[in-house]
């Protein structure tokens, strides 16, 4: 069930919102529920046994690491240290147990799903390679719907229990409700146990406030998603597809034009969910912070795809740079070289399992490792070269906080996250390095033909409605950026101007909209992965 | 006091979503007229070709066969030759990729013009799926009949100053009465494996075909259930729709099954390997198909009527290009 | 305590680290500088510091990294 269809927008969220508001408080969260199966069972059928199983599996990790930890609890008092500690030891080796089991059953689980096929089809071309004649079956597999997302979800969630950070859940339909909630099952974001789950069980009574509210930005949401996202697909499908016959300029357009789509799509998505969620007084974590204001590439991805980089920062990032073997690095730098290396070297490390995590996570195809590990290299030469950086400012007496130099660096970061799309959204690695190739050439038609603007895919009316769309969203990222919210800034106005607003936003929804006769309804490009 | 005052403010937010929600049907009432085509024409800036509306333009009462379907119906079936062969009046009122939904209300407009005596319905309409939930398209639709500003908003691009003063009119003809020639040959071989997928109707497209015959039943028109010749088409859809013909007490001729009747050819007779037939394939399946008319029904044979004298002239200009598919084929 | 300090002067010379309350909300402190930094106390002060102690409730000052250090002093 797509999220822009009327049988979403319409009767299954309005009718899970009619049965919220109706039942009493104490069984609303059941609703959620039932919704949420619902909801999967329409999209993936009986790939649900998939997302069962894993809670299933978390349910009973979380049980068991908690109980391990109610027996150290109790044995600390009284008995001799000795004693103490080859216990303590022992349910720690015992805890480890349990988790490194439950990662096992789920990322074995996704790799499988996912990358099984990746995995046949580099094989078979090994084999080819070294002239066997032998090859494995290349099955194409149906994933269970947002897999990606909830794998990752459920092992936050065991993880924070082995840490402590809160008790395990006892009722197993809870924490259903917390794997499947509908609005995130899809595409994120991926929640956290602690800030997602009490906001699920506690019944919220009606608010108007809150009410209008999420219509809003479920408007808004559709706003990005039909009238720009779906429009500009037409010209990046065109261009991407066969990017043999086009050069220069029209790739760099097509390029802008994606960049544009999976924003204007995932951040449109975002809005959407979050607005469905907030129907039931559950606020969704924030996915998108304005990302091209961003300064460096660095902060461009604490403001893209919040969530993703968050779980990778406490599950992958830190875990991983404050191990023994990171440690040992450090050290090693600190003797050998220098301190500022000693300090950095573990988190540079650590870094590239989290990018090459970050890469693989999208999709299996090289393409998306490079994506990853062309994050990696920027980042990581920024870190390295940090103190030549610092001083070559000094030399040239640039002021770090002056409107120009702030200008420059989020020219730079944008540059280099359209390149970053360039090389996601490719056919693949070569024709992402064709591509980069034909840039800067001028073979193919031009960007102007005949005096008019030569868009593949659109019609120059369409561009205008991009462009158009694109400023808007500018404007209103500016606003966002100062502090200004629009939606309070509307909500302050007379009850005439207020409602103009709000019928001049339906109405370019409903009019404007990439839609119907002559559109294929664009899949959500986040849910494929 | 205090209990009163939260009862108020919320009868007053209600009405004033109510008031909303009204303002903006108003509105998207009155946006409507402007947007919807004002021809039934395919240069009217709809995306799609819509050649099944040019059956509005026809005169008053002089149909007597209508055909509905989607590009398998257009293609396959030349309301023309059977004009030649018999002096039947047919039409085909077919839209690409169309959903019966959309279908249904084609039809209803049709029907205020013409009683035909026969409806044929060709079955490759009830597999139309959406691309989305069944109940999505089947909203859709409803909301398109409703609010043609919506069904139509894609015009925006190409509203001119005609728009906002002409009246919708119905004048756009077509000569071949709705057939689409589809040149070329692609042949298309079957493929053996024994492996089908289990296909069933809809219920909400089953639905939808019943609300159809029960208007054909209501005005006396006899319905027809035909199948052309398709790739998609397999034993399990010849199943599906031979079983919702008999609980109706509906013919169906299945024309894919036993092409063979009529000298049927996936070597020579598809244009497209195996999606559509082309003319020659269309030519073979309406020779078959006026006799199987003939032996089963009672229609009027209008030829040298002075009312019909137009379709002499159309079928002219559809022997030229007859014979130019023949003749661009044989070189 | 100057110790700590010392090692924060190093991230970023420009802050005054006695008087900020806010190292994370600020953003002088982001996820790649708390790595650097919990490494260099590690070593410094000899303490283990896990990824559950990396909270932002526990970054927000010296002072609060100076009592995260002395929890886990203690603890040893």
């Amino acid at each position: 069930m797509n999220y822009t269809t009327y049988s979403y927008l319409l009767l299954f969220l309005g009718g899970t919102f009619l049965l919220y508001t109706l039942v009493p408080q104490k069984q609303k969260w059941i609703i959620l529920l039932a919704a949420s199966l619902f909801f999967y069972v329409v999209s993936s059928g009986p790939l649900i046994v998939f997302l069962l199983g894993t809670t299933l599996s978390i349910y009973l990790s979380a049980l068991w690491l908690d109980k391990l930890a109610a027996v150290q609890s109790l044995v600390k008092k009284g008995a001799p240290k000795e004693d103490r500690d080859t216990l303590k030891r022992h349910i720690l080796w015992q805890k480890r147990a349990v988790l490194l089991l439950l990662l096992l059953f789920n990322f074995g689980l996704l790799l499988f799903m996912k990358y099984f096929g990746f995995f046949c089809h580099n094989v078979n071309w090994l084999f080819a390679f070294v002239g066997l004649d032998f090859e494995l079956p290349l099955v194409k597999m149906v994933l269970p719907l947002g897999i990606s997302f909830y794998t990752l979800q459920a092992v936050g969630y065991v993880v924070d229990v082995y840490r402590g950070k809160f008790p395990a859940e006892r009722n197993f339909a809870r924490i259903t409700l917390f794997l499947s909630f509908f609005p995130q099952i899809v595409e994120g974001p991926i929640g956290r146990y602690d800030e997602l789950a009490p906001q699920l069980y506690e019944g919220h009574t009606f608010d108007y406030e809150r009410f209008t509210g999420s219509l809003q930005l479920i408007l808004w949401g559709l706003f990005k998603k039909v009238v720009i996202a779906d429009r500009a697909n037409a010209l990046v499908s065109a261009v991407f597809d066969h990017y043999e016959q086009y050069a220069g300029l029209l790739i760099a357009l097509a390029v802008l034009a994606y960049t544009l789509q999976l924003y204007a799509e995932f951040s449109g998505c975002m809005d959407i969910v979050t607005g469905s969620a907030r129907l039931f007084g559950v606020g969704l974590s924030p996915n998108f912070r304005r990302p091209f204001f961003s300064r460096s590439v660095t902060e461009f991805w604490r403001r893209w795809h919040i969530t993703l980089g968050a779980w990778l920062r406490d599950y992958v990032f830190y875990p991983l740079s404050l191990s023994k073997p990171f440690g040992r690095l450090s050290k090693a730098a600190r003797k050998h070289l220098s301190k500022h290396l000693a300090a950095s070297l573990p988190a540079i490390a650590a870094l590239f399992f989290v990018w090459f995590a970050n890469g693989v996570w999208h999709g299996a195809a090289w393409k998306y490792i490079a994506y990853g590990l062309y994050y990696y290299v920027i980042i990581a030469l920024g870190m390295l070269c940090e103190p030549l950086f610092a001083k070559g400012i000094g030399l040239l007496h640039l002021r770090r906080e002056s409107a120009g130099y702030r200008l420059f660096q989020m020219l730079r970061t944008f540059l280099l996250v359209n390149l970053g799309m360039l090389l996601f959204r490719a056919k693949s690695l070569s024709a992402a390095v064709a591509m980069f190739g034909s840039l800067f050439s001028s073979a193919g038609p031009s960007l102007i033909q005949n005096g008019v603007l030569n868009t593949p895919g659109i019609r120059l009316a369409d561009f205008y409605v991009l462009l158009a769309g694109a400023a808007i969203l500018l404007i209103v990222g500016i606003l966002q950026e100062r502090g200004i919210g629009v939606r309070a800034l509307i909500a302050r106005q007379p009850l005439v101007i207020r409602w103009a607003v709000y019928l001049a936003a339906v109405f370019v929804v409903v009019i404007f909209g990439a839609y119907g006769m002559g559109y294929q309804r664009v899949a959500f490009i986040y849910a494929g992965f | 006091m205090r209990i009163r005052i939260p009862g108020r403010t919320t009868l007053f937010r209600l009405s004033k979503a109510v008031a909303f929600t009204a303002v903006f049907l108003i509105l998207l009432h009155l946006l409507s007229p402007l947007l919807a085509p004002k021809s039934n024409g395919p240069d009217q800036g709809m995306l799609t070709y819509i050649r099944g509306r040019s059956a509005l333009a026809e005169p008053t009462d002089t149909l007597d066969i209508l055909s509905i379907g989607n590009s398998n119906l257009y293609a396959s079936f030349s309301p023309m030759d059977l004009w030649k062969s018999h002096g039947y009046a047919a039409y085909n009122v077919g839209e690409p990729m169309v959903d019966i939904y959309h279908t249904a209300t084609l039809l209803s407009d049709i029907l205020e013009k013409q009683h035909p005596r026969l409806l044929i319905i060709e079955a490759d309409v009830l597999f139309q799926r959406s691309q989305d939930t069944e109940y999505d398209a089947a909203i859709a639709a409803a909301v398109d009949e409703a609010f043609p500003a919506v069904q139509f908003h894609n015009r925006w691009k190409s509203l001119g100053r005609s728009d906002f003063t002409q009246k919708p009119r119905n004048n756009w003809k077509s000569r071949k009465k709705g057939y689409l020639l589809l040149k070329g040959t692609e042949a298309y071989i079957p493929s053996s494996s024994s492996y089908t997928v289990k296909e069933s109707i809809h219920p909400l497209i089953a639905a939808c075909a019943d609300r159809i015959l029960s208007q054909c039943r209501e005005r006396d028109i006899q319905v027809l259930i035909t199948a052309a010749p398709c790739k998609a088409w397999n034993a399990s859809r010849h199943q599906a729709v031979q079983h919702y013909a008999d609980k109706r007490d509906i013919p169906f001729l299945d024309l894919a099954q036993n092409s063979d009747a009529y000298g049927f050819s996936w070597d020579t007779d598809s244009s497209d390997g195996g999606f559509h037939l082309n003319h020659r394939g269309a030519q073979k399946l309406t020779a078959y198909l006026g006799g199987y008319l003939e032996d089963h029904y009672t229609l009027p044979d209008h030829r040298g009527e002075a009312a019909y004298a137009s379709w002499d002239t159309d079928y002219q200009a559809y022997q030229k290009d007859s014979d130019a598919f023949y003749a661009a084929d044989a070189s | 305590m100057e110790q700590l300090l010392e090692i924060l002067e190093d991230i970023d010379p420009t802050v005054d680290y006695r008087t900020e309350t806010d190292l994370v909300g600020d953003g002088i402190l982001n996820s790649l500088s708390i790595m650097t930094l919990v490494v260099e106390i590690r070593d410094a002060f000899d303490v283990d510091i896990t990824p559950q102690d990396i909270l932002p409730e526990n970054f927000r000052s010296a002072q609060a990294i100076y009592a995260l250090i002395q929890r886990r002093q203690s603890e040893e």
